[in-house]
């Protein structure tokens, strides 16, 4: 269940990887639905706290990841449904970005300080 | 690194063979043109965008197992190509599978012949592939009719807009794009990101009620989540807000409008009122835009968001952690030591009543952690470590070091941008160097201040130096300045005499040992002038002409100054503006320096405080009127003098209740100002013509022919209170060109009246001195005694019968008798006196003037002894107030000056206990004694009080002249002098002037004796 109440808006996090929004209660029974393999987060509370975010911006819900275009533009095609955040500040540590790209998972950090535009055409 | 390089190897061997990577996958997918329109644009990639085309292949290995080896291309070297191509070749049937499955569903619909129709269906079908084909089949059957013509319309409406050529080019476009996209899965990652094209999903925009954009995207969330549970299908893909951005709004991503409002209806604070409006294309990426967070950095200052005790608060960046969501700053705590508590609270600490909700509290005021005061009624909360200089505290949860709150916060509560630290918050963060200088810590200003880094700073002639770029080391002068750019000439080196512009980042500015520069921002010594001592780097070292400071600032504040230094010109405050410090204390501003204003307050005491401690600027009103010890009225700007004292004089700056700010331009003392009550000054000079006692009016003085007040000038300023009683009389008009004509007051106004004519409906105004009161009925003239003109002419005489009548009480008598006793002091006055102040002041003020009247006449003093008056008053019923005026003699006793005449303070201290009779007795012998003895003491220093008194001339016989004058200048007749104003006081207005000097000596001056003089009711000036 993607669906947070509005109680627990204020438990929610958001993976710093693929962005999913969930509330800490969510992750540690479940993980993250998109990382698990890799970052591990069921009943780690210590991994939750340094691989999600409670710092995010943009609430989006998504029922097709790959029809919708904001989808795309997220870079969240592929993922399961569900709430995601637009843009999540935090700083992933060493470990798990490595952790990443062995996964085959390029970390891109979605806090917007790496300009994701198109390389412009010459 | 190797990453990249990795690209390059697998975009190389795209360039091998770029035609059949298209080919299996798209080969049936597109149309004939669109493969032809595909391969040069796949070529162009090729060139431009190698790391694209990686990902496309990439992608196509990922898209099936995305954990799978197909991330390892990214760290690992030509193995995986060979991966690559394995993988490949599992890969392709399973594509191909899904392709067909799409193809299939095409030959189905081949009704519609547009690709983009049949990719957009494809798209749907790899989106719901984990739907059983029979649902597959149920939707395309159920829903594809009406949604695909509606589709079309929409296509069809949006291409219609579009001339062949740009339509070309965003089909182009699009293909390159999806290929792109349907290589690149999330996790691939360093996709560029797809610009939307038509044929992706519409987004509306939706009004909902600000601050619930979370709920609803969550309540999206549920039905969704609904329909997928039901298994059915969901035609909104994606539905998102933007609350930090744009509030009060969220954004939905469907096919069609319908979709959309299907599924946003009825959901809570949504605004289905308002229609939703769609993005445009090219607006949309605006609308998922990230922006960077102003990175912080350690020393940085930053603005408190929240909490709210904080809002606003100067904080300073400790540190910031390592997950880049929290930091520890350091600010000033704004703790009340549990002083705001609710003593009533329960145990629990639960407060009986919410403090005030919803309104903000009053915060306390930043202070520095105070270990005592936490003491005081927080001892349990408070917990210490650490020894010496690095004491740190525990209270109430949160750490203390140095005085500051130590805390940790998330980085969104606190803001980078816009911090502008004001002076007085940064004395806080100064750092008290060894030797105990202050100084602040030029790197964190500089940090806080590195955004305001503009051209501005550049004026055209400025020495400038580019320390950075390719350019480094070219010096010049500047030229001109636009924006962020600078033109500047190149006055040294190969390039001499030449014209470059340069980034203002790149420039700084460059002085020499000597130059006379001035601080134009930047650090707390804007506006000083000095002369540059040394330079280092770009930290500028210079001599300030005004303190002999050296201070060091950064050459970019700098700027080549001719003139000298004018501080403080950005203050609220300017010199001699009347200030608020507290509810009770007001002040005028004597010095006005940048952080620090000297304030000479009502008390004369002068305060050095910073500018946020002083609230307010009082308007100066103008007004303000105050009454002078003659009850002459004080406005601003007259020219007043003190009475006694230093006598000093000068022209009244602000009236504050009885207090004057008085300034003499001639002093420098606190800028000349300085402070006296109302009471203890006579009026020089009023300001403008204004009415104004220009001197003595001796007829009014001689009692004999005055016979009730002595003088006008002494009167209370005419006030009406209440209503006036003229208002409803009904009066006839005695001038003008209303003469004669009957009316009624309706209102007045000053010294007019508004006077409702009988004779015709009209309301006039006219003055109130030309209005006779009639008798309504009989049409009598009736005598209207409270007129205003009548009291302020008549004075006491008219108000006050009593005064007239003497024979009231014996008490009056005794203002008859009060008559000579002010005779004397008036006629010494009359003819001592050029100056009305100065011949009364001595007279009336500290007792010199009485004193001088006794002195003077000796023989008058035995006339008073013998006077009827004095009889009178111990005959009278005001004895007992006489009583209080023996309790002056007991003070004048007590008065050191009166010691002088020893013999005769007891004398007056038995009077009083006396009768009458006793009180008679006394006196004469009491001014016998002293006379010789204490007044020929006193003379030479008080001289001046004498010379123009009373003495002289009330004392007809030369030898009394001499032994007199010096008897004023002896400061003790005061006790004499009150003795008879005693007499005198209640009875002689003109008296009146000397409770000023009393209230200033004996504060009771007013208590005892205010029954016997029932005039003083009528006196303003006595309240």
């Amino acid at each position: 269940m993607a669906y947070i109440p509005p109680n627990q808006h204020r438990h929610m996090r958001a993976c710093m990887v693929c962005s999913i929004v969930r509330t800490f209660q969510q992750f540690m029974q479940s993980g993250c639905p998109n990382c698990e393999s890799f970052l591990e987060l069921t009943g780690n509370s210590d991994a939750i706290s340094d691989c999600t975010s409670q710092v995010f911006d943009g609430l989006l819900t998504v029922s097709n990841t790959e029809k919708s275009w904001v989808a795309r533009y997220q870079r969240l095609e592929g993922y399961v449904p569900g709430v995601y955040a637009i843009q999540v500040e935090g700083i992933l540590p060493e470990d798990a970005v490595v952790a990443a790209e062995n996964a085959g998972v390029h970390y891109i950090p979605r806090d917007g300080s790496v300009s994701e535009a198109l390389p412009t055409e010459g | 690194m190797s990453g990249y390089d990795n690209h390059a190897s697998d975009s190389d061997e795209d360039d091998f063979n770029p035609a059949p990577m298209v080919d299996e996958d798209d080969v049936e997918e597109v149309a004939t043109n669109g493969n032809a329109k595909r391969k040069p644009s796949a070529g162009h990639e090729n060139d431009d965008d190698e790391q694209g085309l990686a990902r496309t292949q990439e992608g196509d290995d990922e898209e099936d197992d995305e954990e799978g080896a197909g991330g390892d291309e990214d760290d690992d070297d030509d193995e995986d190509d060979e991966d690559d191509d394995d993988e490949d070749v599992v890969q392709r049937p399973h594509k191909r599978r899904k392709k067909q499955r799409r193809n299939v569903f095409l030959d189905v619909e081949a009704e519609v012949d547009d690709e983009d129709e049949e990719e957009e269906e494809g798209d749907e079908e790899g989106g719901i592939e984990e739907v059983h084909p029979d649902d597959l089949d149920e939707q395309a059957g159920a829903d594809l009719d009406d949604r695909r013509h509606r589709e079309l319309d929409m296509k069809r409406q949006v291409d219609a807009q579009k001339d062949a050529e740009q339509l070309a080019k965003e089909l182009d476009e699009k293909y390159r794009r999806r290929e792109m996209q349907r290589a690149q899965k999330a996790a691939a990652g360093a996709v560029p990101l797809t610009l939307p094209t038509v044929n992706d999903p519409s987004i509306w925009v939706v009004r909902v009620r600000p601050g619930k954009e979370r709920e609803v995207i969550m309540a999206i969330m549920k039905r969704i989540e609904e329909l997928m549970n039901a298994r059915q299908p969901v035609r909104v893909y994606s539905a998102f807000e933007r609350f930090s951005s744009v509030g009060g709004y969220i954004y939905v991503e469907a096919d069609a409008k319908q979709d959309m409002v299907s599924m946003i209806e009825n959901i809570p604070n949504v605004f289905m009122g308002t229609p939703q409006i769609p993005i445009e294309v090219k607006e949309r990426p605006d609308l998922l835009r990230k922006r960077a967070r102003e990175p912080l950095e350690e020393g940085k200052f930053v603005r408190m968001l929240k909490p709210a005790l904080y809002k606003e608060d100067l904080a300073k960046v400790v540190e910031v952690h390592a997950n880049g969501l929290d930091c520890t700053v350091q600010l000033v705590p704004r703790l009340d030591y549990g002083l705001g508590e609710d003593a009533n609270a329960g145990a629990d600490g639960n407060k009986r009543k919410r403090p005030n909700f919803g309104r903000p509290t009053e915060r306390p005021p930043p202070k520095l952690f105070n270990e005592n005061e936490a003491k005081k009624r927080h001892m349990k909360f408070l917990n210490m470590a650490g020894s010496g200089g690095q004491k740190t505290f525990t209270y109430k949860g949160d750490d203390y070091q140095n005085g500051f709150l130590i805390k940790d916060v998330k980085i969104t509560h606190v803001r980078a941008v816009d911090v502008n630290p004001r002076m007085e918050e940064m004395q806080f963060f100064s750092v008290t160097g060894a030797d105990g200088t202050e100084t602040l810590d030029l790197v964190a200003v500089q940090a806080a201040q590195k955004a305001a880094q503009t051209g501005s700073i550049f004026a055209a002639g400025d020495n400038v130096e580019i320390y950075d770029g390719e350019q480094k080391g070219v010096r010049g002068t500047t030229v001109s300045v636009r924006g962020d750019i600078v033109t500047l000439k190149v006055t040294e080196g190969p390039l001499n005499g030449r014209r470059i512009e340069a980034p203002v980042k790149t420039l700084r500015k460059l002085f020499r040992d000597g130059d006379h520069v001035k601080v134009i921002g930047g650090s707390k010594y804007i506006d000083e002038v000095g002369l540059v001592t040394k330079i280092k780097d770009d930290k500028v070292t210079l001599l300030c002409d005004s303190t002999q400071q050296e201070i060091t600032v950064f050459s970019r504040d700098l700027k080549r100054a001719a003139d000298s230094a004018t501080l403080g010109n950005d203050s609220d405050f300017e010199l001699n503006d009347l200030c608020q410090i507290d509810a009770a204390t007001v002040g005028v501003v004597v010095k006005v320096d940048r952080e620090v204003l000297r304030i000479i307050d009502q008390n004369a005491n002068v305060r050095t405080l910073i500018h946020s401690q002083v609230a307010t600027v009082i308007a100066r009103n103008r007004n303000a009127v105050a009454t002078d010890r003659d009850g002459s009225e004080i406005r601003n700007d007259d020219l007043v003098k003190e009475h006694g004292g230093e006598g000093r004089s000068g022209y009244v700056l602000h009236i504050h209740r009885g207090i004057l700010f008085v300034q003499n331009r001639t002093e420098t003392e606190n800028n000349g100002v300085f402070v006296v009550r109302s009471t203890n000054v006579t009026t020089l000079a009023a300001k403008s013509g204004r009415t104004q006692a220009t001197g003595p009016d001796l007829g009014k003085l001689n009692p004999a022919i005055q016979q009730g007040g002595p003088n006008g000038t002494a009167m209370p300023p005419p006030r009406s209170m209440g209503r006036d009683r003229l208002i409803g009389k009904t009066i006839t008009i005695r001038k003008g060109p209303y003469k004669g004509l009957l009316g009624i007051v309706k209102d007045t106004m000053g010294d007019e009246a508004r006077v409702e004519l009988h004779t015709k409906n009209k309301i006039i105004s006219v003055k109130r001195d030309i209005c006779g009161v009639k008798d309504p009925v009989t049409g009598n003239t009736m005598d209207f005694g409270g007129k205003f003109p009548n009291r302020s002419r008549g004075g006491f005489a008219g108000a006050t019968p009593a005064y007239n009548g003497g024979g009231r009480t014996p008490a009056w008598g005794g203002s008859g008798r009060s008559g000579p006793s002010w005779g004397t002091p008036s006629g010494g006055r009359t003819p001592g006196g050029p100056s009305w102040g100065g011949g009364r002041t001595p007279g009336w003020g500290g007792g010199d003037g009485s004193r001088t009247a006794y002195g003077g006449g000796d023989g008058s003093r035995t006339a008073y002894g013998g006077d009827g008056s004095r009889t009178a008053y111990g005959g009278d019923g005001s004895r007992t107030a006489y009583g209080g005026a023996t309790a002056y003699g007991g003070n004048d006793g007590s008065r050191t000056a009166y010691g002088g005449s020893g013999g005769r303070t007891p004398g007056w201290g038995s009077a009083p206990s006396k009768s009458s009779a006793a009180l008679s007795a006394p006196t004469p012998g009491a001014y016998n004694a002293p006379t010789p003895g204490g007044y020929s003491a006193p003379t030479p220093g008080a001289y001046q009080y004498s010379a123009p008194t009373p003495g002289p001339v009330d004392a007809p016989t030369p030898g009394n002249y001499s032994a007199p004058t010096p008897g004023d200048t002896a400061a003790h007749p005061t006790p004499r002098g009150y003795g008879a104003y005693g007499g005198g006081y209640g009875a002689t207005p003109a008296a009146a002037p000397t409770p000023g000097a009393w209230a200033a000596e004996t504060p009771y001056a007013g208590g005892p004796e205010t029954p016997a003089p029932g005039a003083y009711d009528e006196d303003p000036r006595y309240d």
